[in-house]
C-alpha cells in the first residue's frame, strides 16, 4: 500500500487559506449590503475549491483504508459533498428578500411593496420565491445521484442497473416541474408551422425525454473515460461552454430576441424580466460555478500523475448537474451540443458495446513501459488454430468423395493463412472505417481477414491520428477538440435557431 | 472493503455498539451468515397496537374534511406499499453488503452459537431510499398544498437526503466521533436556509406577566434552535441502542405517537394553517412507520440485519423535521422523555467526568443466556439495575413500553395543562 500524502504544504496551507478569508470577506460584504448573489456565488466557489482541496488530501488515508486499495478511489463523493454544502448554503443570497419579506409580517408591509417596485438594478438577480422550490428540487436530485453513485462504486452494481440510476435521481426534479409549472409544449420551428401549429404538446413525452438527458449526460462522461484526469477535464471543459452560453442571456445585446420557445410565465411577480431566459441563465451560473471550483480542485490531485481517483460517482455528479441546470433552464438541446464529443465517443463505441465486434475486458489505452507512451489497445479476433481445423473437419467430412479434389487443393490454400472469427459484412464494414482513417486494422497477408482492429474508442481513434502519446498530452488533446467543438456547437445553435425559428432562446 | 475494524480504543458514544468484533475477512470454512427470518406475528401485534387508535380516530373520532382525508389516505396507502417494497428489497441488500464485507457480530450473544453469525450492517440505507421514493412521488398526489408547501417538503427532504447520505458515509468510513455529532447540523442546513416560516414562540401563561410578552420573535436564535433539535433528536436515538430492534423500536413507538398527536390537532384545531402544518407532518410520519415496521421485522430478536448509522440519523432527522415544520417542538421533546433520560444519564461519561469505555453495553452470560446491568450510564444499564437480570427481548419489550407510556403521559400532561399553558 503506497503512503499518501494527508497533509496540506505549506504553500498549500497558506494560499487555501487566504483565498478562505477572501472569500469570508465578500460573503459578510455580501450579506450586510444588497449585493448581488452573483458576487455571494463567486465567493462560495472559492471556499467550496478550499474545502474540497483540504478535503480531498486529508481524507485521502481514509478512503484507502475503506477500500482496501493502493489508492484512494471514490474521491468525487468528496467533492459532492462539499458542492452540496455550497449550493445549500448559497439558498438565502438569492432568495434573501423574499425569505425576509416573507416572514416579517405587521410593519414591514412597505418592504414587499418595495422588492415589487424595484424590478432592475440590485434586485436583478434574485429570484421569486416559486423559483425556491424548483432549487431545493435540484439539491434533491444531486443528492439522490450521489447517495446512488456511493453506492455503485461500493457495491458494483450491474451495467444495465447502473443506466438507470439518473433517471430516479431526477424524478425529484421532474415531479416538481410538473407540480409547479407543467409545461410541456415545444415550439415549433417556422418552416413547419402551418402545418403542426405554434406549439405543439409533448406530455408525458416531455417527461420522457427529460429523464432520457438525465440518463445520459453522466453515462456519456462516464464512457469517455480512463485516463487521468479525462472525466474532470471534459466536465470542466463542458462547465465553462455552458457558463460561457449563460453569460451571452445577462448582456443586453439579446434583449431585442425575446420571445420564449417554451411558454414561460412572462411575469412572475418579483422576477427580473430584462429577459424571461435570463432568470433560468442564473439558474445555472448559480449551479455550475461552485461545481466548477470543486472539480478544479479535483483535477489538482487527479491530473496526470493522477495520486487520487474520483469513482463512477463523480461522473454521475457532474452528469446530473448539467442535466439539471439544462433542464430547468430549458437549453437540454444546446447541452446536447456540447455533449457532441461524447455522443461521437459512444455512436464509435457502439460496436463493441453491442457485441457486433468483440469486446475485450478493458479497451484503454496501453501503457508501453519502455518508451513511457500510451498506445493503441487492439481487439484481437483471430481465429485459433485448433478451432478453425476443428471446423474445416466439420466441413469436409460432410462432402461427398466426388468433390475431394476440388476440396483438398482448397483446403492446402487456407492453412497457410490466419482466419478471422468476424463475419465478412463486419470485416468489410471495418475495412471501409480503415480506408477512412478511422480504425487501424491488421488484416493477414494470405487469406485478406481481419484479424486485429485498434479499440473503438475516441482515445483509441485519438492515438490511431496522431499515433502514441504521453498520457497528458493525449487529455490535453482531447480537451481541446472539445472546447472547440462546443464553441462551434454554440456558434452554429446562436446563428443557426434564427432561421428556423423567428426568436433565439430555447 | 476491508470488514468492520473497530478497533481503536475511542472511549465515548457508541456508534453501532452490536458489532464489535474485528473480523479477519471470510475464515477457511465461510462464518454462517444469520438467516433473514421475518418476525411477522410480531410486526402485526404491534401494527394493530399502534396503529389501531390512530385509525379510530381518522375514522371515527374526528370530523375530517374531504380533501385532507383523501389526501393523508392517498399518502397511507403510499405508505403500505412502502411496507412490501422495503420488506422485499432488505434481502437483496443484505447480500450486497455482506458481500462487501459490511457485517458484524451480535456481541449479546457471544458465546451461543448466535454470536458467530455474520449480520449485515447499515441496512438503514434501504429505509432511506425507499422513505425518499415514497415522499418524492407523493408530492404528485397532494391536493391540498398552498404556495409555500412545495418549498417546505423540499427543504424537509433535502435536508432527510443529506441525512441519509451522510450517515451512510459515515457508516462507510467510521468517522470519529466528534465530526459525528456535527452531522447533523450539516444535513440541518436546507431546512434553515430556505424556512421561511414564523420565528415566534407563544410564551406559556403563566410566564407572561415576568416577561411581559404574549409572542416573542426569536429570529436566527429559532434558527439555531432547529439545528441543536435535529443534533439530539439524532444522537439521542444513537445513544439509546445496543439492544436488537431497540433503535427501530424506539422509532416506530414515536412515529405513532405523532401520528396520534397530528390527527388530534387536526380535528380539533379551526385554523387551517395548523390544520396544514399539521397534515405536512404526517405525510412525512406515515412513509417512516411504515418502513420502519418493515425494517424491524428483520431487525427484532434475533436480528438478522443491524441498522447502523443510517437509519438512526435518518429517522432523527426525519422526526425534527416534522417537529420544526408541523410547530410541535415541545410535544416532540416530551416523546423524547426516555432519550433525553439515557442523555442526562450518559452525561457524566460522555463529558469525560467517569471513565468511559468503548462499549457501555450490559454483560451477557451466554449459560443463562441473560443480561445483567452494569455501572454503566444508560437507561439500558439503569433499568436491569433496577428490575433484575433479563432476557435481551423482555428488557427491549420493557424499554419500548417505556417509551410509549412516556408518550400517553405526554397526551395526559397537553390534556391538563391545555387551557393553562398556553
Amino acid at each position: 500500500m503506497t503512503q499518501v500524502k494527508t497533509s496540506l504544504s505549506r504553500t498549500e496551507a497558506w494560499s487555501l487559506t487566504t483565498l478562505s478569508l477572501a472569500s469570508v470577506a465578500i460573503l459578510v460584504q455580501t450579506f450586510q449590503g444588497d449585493g448581488a448573489p452573483l458576487v455571494a456565488s463567486i465567493a462560495f466557489s472559492g471556499l467550496a475549491y478550499a474545502l474540497s482541496y483540504a478535503m480531498i488530501r486529508w481524507l485521502g488515508g481514509v478512503f484507502i483504508k475503506a477500500a482496501n486499495m493502493d489508492r484512494p478511489e471514490t474521491m468525487g463523493a468528496v467533492c459532492a459533498v462539499v458542492y452540496l454544502l455550497a449550493i445549500i448554503c448559497f439558498i438565502p443570497f438569492p432568495f434573501y428578500k423574499d425569505i425576509v419579506a416573507a416572514t416579517s409580517g405587521g410593519g414591514n408591509r412597505d418592504l414587499v411593496l418595495e422588492v415589487r417596485q424595484i424590478e432592475t438594478g440590485r434586485f436583478l438577480h434574485r429570484f421569486p420565491h416559486g423559483k425556491l422550490a424548483s432549487y431545493l428540487s435540484a439539491i434533491l436530485s444531486l443528492q439522490s445521484v450521489v447517495i446512488l453513485g456511493v453506492g455503485d462504486d461500493l457495491f458494483d452494481i450491474r451495467w444495465r442497473h447502473k443506466v438507470l440510476i439518473p433517471a430516479f435521481a431526477s424524478i425529484p426534479m421532474l415531479i416538481v416541474y410538473f407540480v409547479d409549472f407543467g409545461v410541456t409544449s415545444i415550439v415549433i420551428p417556422t418552416f413547419l408551422r402551418p402545418y403542426l401549429g405554434e406549439l405543439f404538446d409533448l406530455g408525458w413525452l416531455y417527461y420522457a425525454y427529460m429523464a432520457a438527458i438525465s440518463i445520459f449526460a453522466p453515462n456519456s462522461i462516464n464512457i469517455l473515460a480512463g485516463v487521468n484526469g479525462m472525466e474532470v477535464g471534459q466536465s470542466i471543459v463542458i462547465a465553462i461552454l455552458i457558463l460561457f452560453n449563460d453569460c451571452l442571456y445577462l448582456s443586453p445585446e439579446f434583449l431585442p430576441l425575446s420571445l420564449p420557445k417554451t411558454p414561460l410565465p412572462l411575469s412572475t411577480p418579483g422576477s427580473s424580466s430584462l429577459h424571461p431566459a435570463t432568470d433560468s441563465h442564473l439558474f445555472s451560473i448559480y449551479l455550475l460555478l461552485p461545481f466548477l471550483a470543486v472539480s478544479l480542485s479535483l483535477l489538482n490531485h487527479n491530473w496526470y500523475p493522477a495520486r487520487v481517483f474520483v469513482g463512477d460517482t463523480y461522473c454521475y455528479f457532474a452528469g446530473m448537474v448539467f442535466a439539471v441546470v439544462a433542464i430547468q433552464g430549458h437549453f437540454s438541446k444546446t447541452l446536447l451540443l456540447l455533449l457532441i464529443p461524447q455522443i461521437g465517443n459512444f455512436i464509435y463505441s457502439a460496436p463493441q458495446l453491442f457485441a457486433l465486434v468483440p469486446c475485450p475486458r478493458h479497451r484503454l489505452p496501453k501503457f508501453n513501459a519502455r518508451t513511457g507512451l500510451l498506445e493503441n489497445s487492439w481487439a484481437d479476433f483471430t481465429l485459433p488454430e485448433e478451432r478453425f481445423r476443428d471446423e474445416l473437419d466439420a466441413t469436409s467430412t460432410s462432402n461427398s468423395e466426388a468433390e475431394s479434389n476440388g476440396h483438398a487443393r482448397k483446403k492446402s490454400r487456407i492453412v497457410t493463412g490466419r482466419h478471422s472469427t468476424l463475419k465478412k459484412p463486419v470485416q468489410s464494414a471495418l475495412k471501409l472505417l480503415a480506408r477512412f482513417h478511422l480504425i487501424r486494422i491488421e488484416v493477414d497477408s494470405s487469406t485478406g481477414e481481419v484479424l486485429r482492429a485498434t479499440n473503438m474508442t475516441l482515445l483509441n481513434l485519438w492515438m490511431v491520428w496522431f499515433g502514441p502519446m504521453r498520457e497528458d498530452r493525449l487529455v490535453i488533446g482531447l480537451l481541446t477538440a472539445q472546447a472547440v467543438c462546443g464553441l462551434m456547437g454554440l456558434w452554429v445553435r446562436h446563428r443557426l435557431a434564427l432561421w428556423v425559428f423567428t426568436v433565439d432562446n430555447w | 472493503m476491508a470488514a468492520r475494524k473497530r478497533a481503536s480504543a475511542d472511549a465515548s458514544t457508541e456508534p453501532k455498539p452490536q458489532e464489535k468484533q474485528k473480523s479477519q475477512g471470510p475464515t477457511p470454512a465461510e462464518p454462517p451468515t444469520a438467516p433473514l427470518k421475518v418476525k411477522s406475528g410480531f410486526i402485526v401485534k404491534l401494527s394493530l397496537l399502534l396503529l389501531g387508535p390512530y385509525l379510530y380516530l381518522i375514522f371515527r373520532h374526528y370530523k375530517i374534511d374531504q380533501d385532507l382525508k383523501r389526501s393523508i389516505l392517498i399518502n397511507a396507502g403510499l405508505s403500505i406499499a412502502g411496507f412490501f417494497v422495503t420488506l422485499k428489497l432488505i434481502p437483496v441488500a443484505s447480500r450486497y453488503v455482506i458481500r462487501r464485507n459490511l457485517f458484524g457480530y451480535d456481541i449479546n450473544k457471544k458465546g451461543t452459537p448466535g454470536g458467530t453469525l455474520r449480520v449485515p450492517e447499515s441496512l438503514g440505507i434501504v429505509v432511506g431510499i425507499v422513505y425518499l421514493v415514497l415522499a418524492i412521488v407523493f408530492q404528485y398526489f397532494n391536493f391540498t398544498s398552498d404556495s409555500n408547501w412545495l418549498v417546505e417538503y423540499n427543504a424537509a427532504l433535502a435536508s432527510i437526503c443529506f441525512m441519509t447520505l451522510l450517515g451512510f458515509v459515515d457508516d462507510v468510513l467510521d468517522i470519529p466521533w466528534r465530526v459525528k455529532l456535527l452531522l447533523p447540523s450539516f444535513a440541518a442546513l436546507p431546512l434553515l436556509m430556505a424556512y421561511a416560516g414564523h420565528t415566534t414562540i407563544i410564551i406559556p401563561k403563566p410566564l407572561i406577566p415576568y416577561v411581559g410578552l404574549e409572542i416573542l420573535d426569536l429570529g436566527w436564535i429559532y434558527k439555531l434552535y432547529m439545528g441543536l433539535l435535529a443534533v439530539f433528536c439524532t444522537n439521542s436515538i444513537n445513544i439509546h441502542a445496543g439492544l436488537n430492534g431497540l433503535e427501530v423500536g424506539q422509532t416506530v413507538v414515536i412515529a405513532s405517537a405523532i401520528m396520534i398527536h397530528n390527527i388530534m390537532q387536526i380535528g380539533a384545531s379551526t385554523d387551517p394553517e395548523q390544520k396544514q402544518a399539521h397534515a405536512f407532518s404526517i405525510y412525512l410520519v406515515q412513509p417512516l412507520l411504515a418502513t420502519s415496521l418493515a425494517l424491524l421485522s428483520f431487525n427484532w430478536y434475533p436480528s438478522s440485519v443491524f441498522v447502523g448509522d443510517t437509519y438512526t440519523y435518518f429517522a432523527g432527522m426525519t422526526m425534527a423535521v416534522v417537529g420544526i415544520l408541523g410547530h410541535f417542538s415541545e410535544t416532540l421533546l416530551i416523546f423524547f422523555a426516555p432519550q433525553v433520560l439515557n442523555f442526562l444519564l450518559s452525561l457524566p461519561q460522555l463529558s469525560g467526568f467517569v471513565p468511559c469505555p468503548r462499549h457501555r453495553l450490559p454483560r451477557f452470560d451466554s449459560k443463562s443466556g441473560l443480561l445483567t446491568g452494569t455501572n454503566d450510564g444508560t437507561l439500558v444499564n439503569f433499568t436491569l439495575r433496577i428490575l433484575g437480570r433479563m432476557s435481551e427481548k423482555s428488557l427491549c419489550t420493557i424499554l419500548l413500553v417505556f417509551q410509549a407510556i412516556a408518550c400517553c403521559l405526554c397526551f395526559l400532561l397537553r390534556y391538563f395543562l391545555a387551557g393553562w399553558y398556553k
